[in-house]
């Protein structure tokens, strides 16, 4: 097989020196096979991984490529059972993909039966084999395929011809598939002929397109229809057949079937050879990426930082995807820290938060604010030198004052503490916050009226007031934060709606 | 059980235990599905060879799968079938070949072998109601379909094609035309239904507090129901009145009874009684259900809303929009939630700013998880997300010291300035899709389909067929012409002078699933235009399913 496909320039090739067959029974056969030196062969495609993976076909063995030789073949079959095997006993299990027929497996022609039912009309292949039906018409009479045989006796088993228009149904059809069989090494039918009836459903053969001129053809006239089914059946046959860099170099002009046969690779979970397949194309961003996905399929956490660590040193080298090598580092930084924090707390006996609260969950592979806020629940008075103190988890990532707040103030009142603005101020440090959550306000006391602008910038504190109520907030922590809105209006209305009457005084005895 | 089958079990990796010597696999042509299906016949081979197993694949068998099963060694060990459904009819109206991932298939991962079996369907419906005449296709998905068509056209017996046409149009669009549509909160009340108890195949669950009882009950949605049919595609805002009316017309009848004579009153329970009674219960069911839905709305609903319809009609200010943004990824609204306002964000700025994307990016990380890179890079090739100042300098090593040349830094700065006649603006002016603001909306008795975003937009697909019904015979230049602006490529056929093109009936598919804010302003325009409008599509869909549709699990 693999010097058959070399035969566009074969005096070229060193190891050429097996004697050309021309294919001369069929008119229009493009098949022909030369013997070669096994060991020389070898040593040439041992030494390369531009080897396709499966080479073993029918004609690796001495076989004369006329009609008769074909049957010489096909008579091997029913020693080599129901699985596809070759002659020479080397089944190929992954080249084979897009066969479609097999022409000695009983089950199959049950599928065939089935194909043949639904789509009645003419195929549009048996007129262009017509030529090659009539030689093999005489053929049939004296050779019958084993399955065939098999179905003639058991129906003439059941007794004299009853449904003889059925049975002669019947007959038309297995003449028909037989002829589609003999064709399959020996014919090239035009290439949309073959894509139509992959979008069909009928029985096809990709075999027979050898040259690389075919291959593409058949790709493109694949592509053109955009059938998914067909389009990879086409590039699955490309690749099992030529070598790596043709491959590569064919499919970097074709974008979407790149995206196919990536997407495919994916879900058969052959990410490495997904990922090198995309570099090779030029398309280190979403090689990057995708090695983050293989490694987030690691099954322990120490797996995935490892992994990750190695996806980041091959893939995320790229100044096109420093953004997204920022985020993996940080999801690793941060894995790392969910661990310690997780190792220390599973063992803590004395933490009075985590025996009041137990832990729903582990803390390992949630996201960061989820992460920090666990932490403000059960570590909220540690110090930074602590692994789960909130302020560390701050320090270590880049979180904005809108997430800290936000998350402080939900952690906090999970455990039914609802901290005064100013407590959150002075938790959050001075520096930078000036502008954040009222930090003024406990300078003028409740009634803190010279707030900064930057109050509402970091909080909308109606939806504040909202979630703290939300969290069974008592009053008074309401009132404060209430009288943190500019607008007397908005004070006075949410004091009343959520009931804060020591709030709706004050706020109507400061407004007399 | 019936047709003999012991008893059905939900594909799982653990083989169901072997009762009978036959079994019966029921899949989707899923890579996954097959390898855990060729798992199980694996595992049960040794201790029952005998076990005859068939592979029913739903609804074509594709090259991958004969492709699989042969490169797990069992081909030619199980039966193969394939069973094409065709289109389920879930209401008058309304067909959905219930294909559910073909919006991540086709769109994320380039497999468009549905359109194969959209096309199929398209046939069979050609089979009973004669050729379509007018065929006005836009999308990569649409133009496979029309191919396939043709080819299955070509298959056919002439004499179908020579039949009298009963359907006059058909559209087919794909869903990239239009993703403003499924990201905006939906706004009728069958849109808000689906929003929040989720429409399934046409039928909705509703939880117990709703249906009156311990636990949750399904409800079938569909015209059979009057006055759901009544209500359906009402805006919200004035479902309740209406049913409120009708509540009050019930009980009036039901009072009338008391002072009824005698036979009137035998007249009255053997006619009346019990469609009043139905009609009673139906109504308080959908009292209950927006009672339902108006509680749990969001607290901010209206500033989400605000915000929504200010991104789509330009009026409100990008700052704010991010502020607010933030503070539903601060609070951890859920993923769905945020990034749908944050890909409406970006497809209304035509894409974002390196600096914003960023930005945004790492908080939509750190609030969901860091796992959402491939959410977010998965958004970003559906164009859903977008980051202007392209990347695509790929090979970036080099290219700091490249950029330090003049041509490098002029190619920077051209690739910064907004490409003209691109994008989604470009395109929603192109097509009028934002109503003219100081024109009065009716929402309670509408008479634009863009009632079902309160005015603020008009689908994409509503406008098209409308501008397209609006001419008499064939599509004209002008519409083709501003279909450019969409991404991909449009298709269009008209019959020969003088043949036959049958009643003013349309067809429009929709690729990637259809909202049922679309099917409600379709049918607004089914009355408006007197076009009887028969809606198709993959599945329906709504904007959390789009969205969870390319979430990385």
């Amino acid at each position: 097989m693999r010097e058959g496909r070399h035969l566009a320039r074969p005096s070229s090739l060193p190891w050429h020196r097996g004697t050309l067959l021309p294919c001369t029974a069929v008119p229009g056969a493009t098949l022909s096979v030369r013997k070669m030196n096994r060991a020389e062969n070898d040593a040439y495609w041992g030494s390369t991984d531009t080897a396709p993976p499966t080479l073993d076909n029918f004609f690796d063995e001495d076989c004369e490529v006329t009609w008769t030789g074909i049957t010489a073949e096909f008579s091997k079959f029913p020693q080599s059972g129901p699985s596809k095997t070759t002659p020479d006993g080397n089944s190929s299990s992954s080249g084979s993909i897009v066969d479609n027929i097999t022409v000695h497996s009983v089950s199959d022609w049950n599928y065939v039966e089935v194909k043949e039912g639904r789509s009645s009309t003419s195929s549009s292949s048996s007129q262009s084999v017509s030529g090659v039906g009539k030689a093999i018409g005489d053929k049939l009479e004296s050779w019958k395929p084993p399955s065939v045989s098999i179905k003639w006796n058991s129906s003439q088993g059941s007794g004299p011809c009853v449904q003889c228009a059925a049975k002669d149904t019947e007959i038309v059809q297995l003449k028909k598939r037989l002829e589609n069989s003999y064709s399959r090494y020996n014919l090239t039918l035009p290439p949309d002929d073959t894509i139509n009836r992959i979008i069909l459903g009928q029985p096809y053969s990709l075999e027979s397109y050898r040259s690389l001129e075919d291959k593409l053809a058949l790709l493109d006239t694949a592509l053109s229809t955009m059938d998914g089914s067909a389009i990879l059946a086409t590039i699955l046959h490309l690749k099992n057949t030529v070598k790596k860099t043709i491959f590569t170099t064919e499919m970097q002009a074709r974008q979407q079937a790149c995206t196919l046969y990536t997407n495919y690779l994916r879900k058969r979970h052959k990410y490495s050879e997904a990922i090198e397949f995309l570099r090779s194309l030029g398309k280190p961003e979403e090689a990057a990426i995708l090695s983050y996905e293989l490694a987030l399929t690691g099954k322990t956490p120490e797996a995935r930082i490892k992994n990750m660590e190695k996806s980041l040193e091959t893939h995320f080298v790229f100044s096109s995807v420093s953004f997204e090598a920022k985020m993996v580092k940080s999801h690793m930084k941060l894995l790392e820290r969910q661990m310690a924090i997780d190792e220390v707390d599973s063992k803590d006996q004395t933490n009075s938060m985590l025996l009041k609260y137990p832990r729903a969950a582990n803390v390992v592979d949630k996201s960061l604010l989820t992460t920090l806020f666990y932490c403000c629940m059960y570590h909220w008075e540690a110090g930074e030198g602590h692994v789960g103190s909130p302020l560390a988890l701050r320090k270590a990532h880049d979180l904005t004052d809108r997430e800290l707040l936000w998350t402080a103030l939900k952690g906090r009142a999970r455990v039914n503490h609802w901290p005064l603005p100013s407590e959150l101020d002075s938790w959050l440090g001075s520096k930078g916050l000036l502008g954040a959550l009222g930090s003024l306000s406990s300078a003028f006391g409740s009634s803190g009226k010279i707030l900064p602008k930057g109050i509402k910038a970091t909080l909308p504190i109606e939806a504040v007031v909202h979630t703290l109520h939300g969290s069974g907030a008592p009053s008074n922590v309401l009132a404060v934060y209430i009288d943190l809105l500019d607008n007397v209006e908005s004070r006075l209305k949410l004091a009343h709606n959520y009931k804060c009457h020591q709030a709706v005084i004050d706020i109507v005895k400061w407004k007399n | 059980m019936s047709h003999g089958v012991d008893k059905m079990y939900r594909l799982e990796r653990v083989p169901p235990p072997v009762q009978s010597s036959q079994r019966v696999y029921l899949i989707r042509p899923s890579l996954l599905q097959l390898k855990t299906l060729a798992d199980h016949v694996h595992s049960d081979h040794a201790a029952h060879p005998e076990l005859h197993v068939h592979v029913v694949v739903v609804p074509r068998l594709v090259s991958w799968v004969t492709g699989l099963l042969e490169e797990e060694g069992l081909y030619g060990a199980l039966t193969l079938h394939e069973f094409c459904p065709d289109f389920i009819p879930l209401d008058d109206d309304l067909l959905s070949l219930e294909m559910t991932s073909f919006f991540r298939d086709a769109f994320l991962e380039g497999d468009f072998s549905g359109c194969v079996d959209v096309a199929r369907a398209i046939n069979t419906l050609q089979g009973l109601f004669g050729q379509i005449p007018y065929v006005l296709a836009h999308g990569r998905a649409a133009k496979a379909v029309v191919n396939t068509l043709d080819l299955l056209n070509n298959q056919n017996s002439p004499k179908k094609t020579s039949q009298m046409p009963e359907i006059s149009h058909l559209f087919i669009f794909d869903r990239d035309a239009d993703y403003v549509t499924p990201l905006l909160t939906q706004l009728t009340y069958e849109g808000a239904l689906d929003d929040h108890f989720g429409i399934n195949a046409g039928v909705v669950e509703f939880p117990g507090e709703v249906v009156g009882q311990d636990t949750p009950r399904k409800v079938p949605l569909n015209s059979k129901d009057t006055i759901y049919d009544n209500i359906r595609n009402k805006h919200f805002a004035s479902v309740s009145s209406y049913l409120i009316t009708k509540a009050k017309e019930v009980n009036a009848k039901k009072e009338q009874a008391q002072n009824m004579t005698a036979s009137q009153m035998k007249d009255f329970v053997a006619n009346e009684l019990r469609t009043l009674q139905t009609c009673h219960a139906t109504l308080a069911l959908h009292l209950r259900a927006c009672e339902s839905i108006t509680k749990s709305v969001k607290q901010d609903f209206e500033t989400q809303l605000t915000t929504e319809h200010g991104l789509v009609t330009g009026a409100s200010n990008a700052g704010q929009v991010r502020k607010f943004l933030k503070n539903c990824l601060a609070r951890m609204q859920p993923l769905t939630d945020n990034l749908r306002l944050f890909c409406l964000y970006s497809l209304t700025q035509d894409g974002l700013s390196q600096k914003d994307y960023k930005e945004l990016a790492s908080q939509v990380l750190a609030a969901h998880g860091h796992k959402h890179l491939i959410t977010l890079n998965n958004l970003r090739q559906l164009n859903l997300l977008s980051a202007t100042e392209s990347s695509t300098s790929s090979t970036g090593v080099n290219r700091d010291s490249s950029s330090t040349n003049i041509q490098g830094r002029l190619a920077q700065v051209t690739s910064l300035l907004p490409k003209k006649g691109q994008g989604w603006r470009a395109a929603a002016k192109r097509l009028r899709l934002i109503p003219d603001p100081d024109k009065a909306i009716d929402l309670h008795n509408p008479s634009e389909p863009s009632y079902v975003f309160n005015g603020a937009y008009t689908p994409v697909m509503a406008k098209v067929v409308s501008e397209a019904l609006s001419v008499r015979g064939a599509f004209t230049q002008t519409l083709l012409d501003s279909l450019k602006v969409l991404p991909g490529t449009t298709t269009s056929q008209a019959p020969a002078p003088g043949s036959p093109v049958g009643p003013h009936v349309a067809l429009v598919v929709m690729m990637g699933g259809i909202t049922y804010t679309e099917v409600a302003a379709l049918r607004l325009l089914a009355v408006t235009s007197g076009t009887r409008i028969i809606v198709a599509s993959t599945s329906t869909i709504n904007g959390d399913q789009l969205i969870s549709g390319v979430v990385h699990k």
